[in-house]
């Protein structure tokens, strides 16, 4: 009994060191067993195997994915828009990777949308805890703990131009596990020595490698939806000195209504939009008033001299020069901005 | 040495490397050696793709080890009551209905590290909340294998299987 606890308490102690990822690579893994028995009579013997022991061999093993889920959506000419991604090192012991990204070729596709577009100016930026970022250089190593993952972002920017509207740029991040020289790690091949640390290719194949050639890629990508907008102005008026409301005329006094119908015909929101409008000299720039704005809109008219119904804007222009700024138009809806001004 | 190699050819062990020569340097009448395999896949010469247990050691986690115990009877006598208990390093799993003997015995296990040994339906452990469930065969720690007799000049192997974590 005193041998098996003996043989346990050795076993017990060499359990430090396991990781989620597997038993840390160097660990040795011993074995024993003891026998007992009765021979030629009462006396029970007892007596202890040999001690088997292996140690365990590093398995390089590690995953790459693109966070984002989808492609992001972008405008065009935005500049260094993030894509995020997440490498984990699943292997048994600490692991250099290296970083690359790259365009994809036209057609290849990512989360079901064919590339047409490249971006420009990848930079790579790497997080140990989400909060403190380091900007990637090609050729440096980051130093990976078994078990544990880096965040990673890979910012771009867009190509200006509203002919891109819609179009898609996929992008490919390779992260590739290295040795302390740099170089792509290798299998240990041939015959293997029990007492030595060998190395072992585990990682899997991502959409732009294989298995087990200690590279992971994986893809993500930006698609670029600009809003189109179209700008009607219209004018009608909205009562006379004489008539008042009813039936008004554009004589001198009377108050012209004016009416900018902005609509989004393209593929996303648009905000922070200013109109400026320069009046007629015929036009008194200091009675500019009642300036509104109405989002969300199917249409905007001006056929009856009614100004829009929603928030109330200010002017801040100057004479003859209206300026009505943050005005904003939803994707496939109209925005109705309007104001009226008295006739000299 | 003779004698021990005529009782390891009937269990076949001679085709795994290492057992033999280890085997012969031992020159006590009753002995017991431990040995662990891995399996692999290799390529026959006709392109066949087939399975094959070598010697632990090119493990890494996740992968499956067999350990081989041989008790050898070189003995006159015929031994009684034949026990072998093999604590499971912590680092292994055990496989579940792995552990096995040549001929007949009873297998026992400890979720105790050995102090207490009993079939699978009486073992139980206490979980983090203190309440008492039987155990998991991945939680058995040490095994333990009974063999009523062993005449002279037999021999008997016990094995079992667990994985690397």
């Amino acid at each position: 009994m005193k041998t098996l606890m003996r043989l346990t308490a050795i076993l017990l102690l060499s359990a430090a060191g396991a990781y989620a990822a597997g038993t840390a690579a160097g660990t040795e893994i011993q074995n024993s067993a003891s026998l007992s028995y009765t021979a030629g009579g009462s006396t029970t013997e007892t007596l202890n195997s040999n001690t088997d022991t292996f140690v365990v061999d590093r398995k390089v093993d590690f995953q790459l994915t693109n966070d984002d889920g989808d492609q992001i959506s972008v405008l065009a000419g935005a500049q260094d828009q993030n894509t995020t991604w997440t490498l984990t090192n699943q292997g048994n012991a600490d692991q250099n990777f290296t970083l690359e990204s790259s365009n994809l070729a036209d057609g290849t596709t990512a989360y079901g949308d064919a590339d047409n577009l490249d971006t420009g100016d990848q930079t790579i930026y790497y997080s140990t805890d989400g909060n403190t970022w380091t900007q990637y250089n090609a050729g440096d190593k980051i130093e990976i703990a078994a078990d544990a993952n880096i965040s990673i972002r890979v910012a771009s920017d867009i190509p200006p131009g509203q002919s891109n509207n819609g179009k898609v740029a996929n992008i490919e991040l390779k992260a590739t596990a290295v040795d302390k020289d740099g170089n792509t790690e290798q299998a240990t091949s041939g015959s293997d020595n029990k007492n030595d640390v060998d190395t072992v290719l585990a990682d899997g194949a991502g959409p732009g490698d294989g298995q087990h050639d200690a590279i992971y890629t994986a893809w993500g990508g930006y698609i670029v939806e600009t809003p189109v907008l179209d700008l009607t102005k219209l004018s009608c008026v909205h009562d006379d000195p004489v008539n008042n409301t009813t039936n008004p005329k554009r004589i001198p006094g009377a108050h012209i209504l004016y009416m900018f119908d902005i609509n989004n015909t393209g593929s996303s929101d648009a905000s922070g939009i200013t109109l400026s409008d320069t009046l007629s000299s015929n036009l008194d720039g200091g009675t500019v008033s009642d300036v509104k704005i109405d989002t969300d809109q199917s249409s905007c008219s001006c056929s009856d001299g009614a100004d829009a119904s929603g928030l109330t804007a200010n002017n801040t222009g100057s004479g003859q020069n209206v300026k009505i700024e943050n005005i904003s138009v939803s994707q496939g809806k109209h925005t109705c901005v309007s104001f009226t001004v008295e006739i000299k | 040495m003779n004698t021990i190699l005529k009782l390891l050819l009937p269990l076949g062990l001679l085709a795994v490397s290492g057992v033999a020569e280890s085997t012969a340097k031992d020159d006590t009448p009753v002995t017991i050696l431990s040995r662990s395999y891995q399996q692999i896949t290799v390529k026959t010469k006709e392109g066949k793709t087939v399975k094959k247990w070598v010697k632990a050691t090119k493990v890494v986690p996740g992968d499956t080890i067999r350990y081989v115990n041989v008790v050898l009877n070189a003995s006159p006598d015929t031994l009684q009551g034949v026990r072998i208990v093999n604590p499971i390093n912590p680092h292994l799993r055990y496989v579940a209905g792995s552990a096995k003997c040549q001929s007949k015995c009873a297998i026992r296990y400890s979720v105790d590290g050995g102090k207490h040994f009993d079939t699978p339906e009486h073992l139980f452990v206490t979980d983090k909340n203190g309440k008492k469930r039987p155990a998991k065969a991945s939680e058995y720690n040490a095994i333990e294998w009974t063999i009523e007799t062993l005449p002279p000049e037999h021999n008997e192997t016990v094995e079992f299987r667990a994985i690397l974590k």
